[in-house]
């Protein structure tokens, strides 16, 4: 063995000696060696580049190996997520359900003397602007012609056409309506009527404004009643947005914008039908 | 005097071997550290340093090899290392270890493939060592067998190619001179 007698091995030798040596005392003494670090410092750009096509090398790999493992997830997540889905409509219309009810009751609460029965809204005019609409009651239902429509907001229309288990509904700002009304501030008679241009702004117009014409922007409009009428007193219809005088008659208009929001009619889901009004309420 | 020690120095010989052995240590060390242990189709960190010491002693000296085996040792050390840094020695006594076999080999594959069993014995023997000095107490044979296994198979996988790799290097070398302790 020669190695022993070689100067260059032995020289080798304790420099890989204290090469191991000095860095493991530096670092047993909680000191910095400086070459190391240096070393390091060198070496990153390449530790990184390494580190980049590994992760990189990983995820082409992962494709391959992990393919039946992601598409068992993949499928699980969907099932899962339908679920989800599924739950949040349910509660989604549950919540609808919980609106519509409290706004039922408020209205029972507000109108005691009529008799409701609820519908739902199946169909709608098929035109751009939509007025008439179609429910899910009908005669056999105990339904019957000219029946106002209310939503919890205000005043929809009247039942104008009847089947046996659906019926349609014309609203209140159809050109075909005509609805006796007052204001709530003086309680100023007039006559509701549809107007084929305020229509499609969602608007109707107040005329034959009688007396002092005493109507002011903001007034709430009620239904009168009457015995001829379709609908009973003190059904909110809307709120006077404009006054004006009519060109052609002289006569004060009033342009009203109604509670009920017809330009967002695809929004009504359901509504309630005055069956009956019940005179006595236990007086 | 110091004029030869200044020419013997800076012999372009061995100016030519630095760069080469600097840049080839850089490279596999750099991916002995930061790549193959990201790898998750790996299941073991390949030594890839022992392969290129390999070549090296094969293909050009023992004299180089020990030289690049302690730069290299302290460099894997600097980038990776714990906090006992044994690798210099490691690598050295390796080059020693397989300079017992080599000196009467060819330098082909063939020679290079038949001097990987000695030198995953080697590795085998000094990651169990290493381990030990590591944990300060002997190592399950279990335990060991789980380590030692997988790395020695992903040596063996890795460092084979690299023959071919350390063998074009040297090519700027020119001078085959097979330097002996």
């Amino acid at each position: 063995m020669n190695f022993f007698k070689s100067r260059f091995f032995i020289l080798c030798l304790v420099a890989a000696i204290v090469l191991t040596l000095i860095p493991t005392l530096i670092a047993a003494f909680g000191g910095t060696d400086l070459l190391r670090s240096a070393l390091g410092t060198v070496a990153k750009p390449f530790t990184m580049c390494g580190s980049g096509i590994a992760n990189a090398f990983n995820g082409f790999v992962e494709i391959f190996t992990q393919y039946d493992e992601l598409k068992e997830e993949n499928a699980a997540l969907r099932e899962e997520l339908e679920a989800l889905k599924e739950k949040e409509y349910n509660e989604e219309l549950l919540r609808e359900q919980n609106a519509w009810l409290r706004d039922y009751i408020n209205l029972c609460n507000e109108h005691p003397e009529f008799v409701f029965t609820d519908a739902s809204v199946i169909a709608r005019e098929a035109g751009n602007y939509s007025t008439v609409l179609t429910l899910n009651k009908g005669s056999a239902h105990g339904v019957k012609r000219n029946m106002p429509v209310l939503t919890s907001k205000g005043l929809l229309g009247y039942v104008s056409e009847l089947g046996l288990d659906w019926c349609r509904v014309t609203t209140v700002i159809e050109p075909s309506s005509s609805v006796g009304v007052y204001t709530d501030r003086d309680g100023q008679l007039g006559v509701l009527e549809g107007d084929s241009q305020l229509k499609q702004n969602g608007l109707c117009r107040m005329s034959y404004i009688g007396g002092e014409g005493n109507v002011g922007i903001g007034d709430r409009v009620y239904t009168a009643g009457g015995k001829d009428s379709l609908y009973p007193s003190g059904l909110l219809i809307g709120t006077v947005s404009s006054v004006d005088i009519d060109e052609v008659t002289g006569e004060m208009v009033a342009e009203i914008t109604p509670a009920v929001d017809f330009g967002a009619l695809e929004s009504v889901r359901n509504v309630m039908l005055i069956s009956g009004i019940e005179r006595d309420t236990g007086e | 005097m110091q004029n030869n020690i200044r020419e013997s120095l800076f012999r372009p010989e061995l100016l030519k071997r630095i760069v080469i052995y600097g840049l080839l240590t850089l490279l596999l060390g750099s991916a002995q550290c930061s790549f193959f242990p990201l790898l998750n189709i790996c299941p073991s960190t390949p030594d890839l340093i022992m392969g290129m010491l390999l070549g090296i002693i094969l293909i050009d000296s023992d004299k180089s090899a020990a030289v690049v085996a302690v730069a290299a040792g302290f460099f894997i050390d600097a980038i990776g290392g714990g906090a006992i840094a044994l690798s210099p020695l490691v690598y050295c006594l390796f080059v020693l270890f397989i300079s017992l076999f080599s000196r009467k080999m060819l330098t082909s594959f063939a020679s290079f493939a038949l001097l990987m069993i000695p030198a995953l014995l080697y590795r085998g023997v000094a990651t169990a060592v290493c381990m030990a000095i590591d944990r300060r107490a002997l190592v399950p044979i279990s335990e060991l067998f789980g380590v030692i296994g997988p790395e020695l198979l992903c040596t063996a996988i890795v460092c084979l190619p690299l023959y071919f790799a350390v063998k074009l290097c040297a090519i700027p070398l020119e001078t085959h001179s097979k330097f002996t302790f």
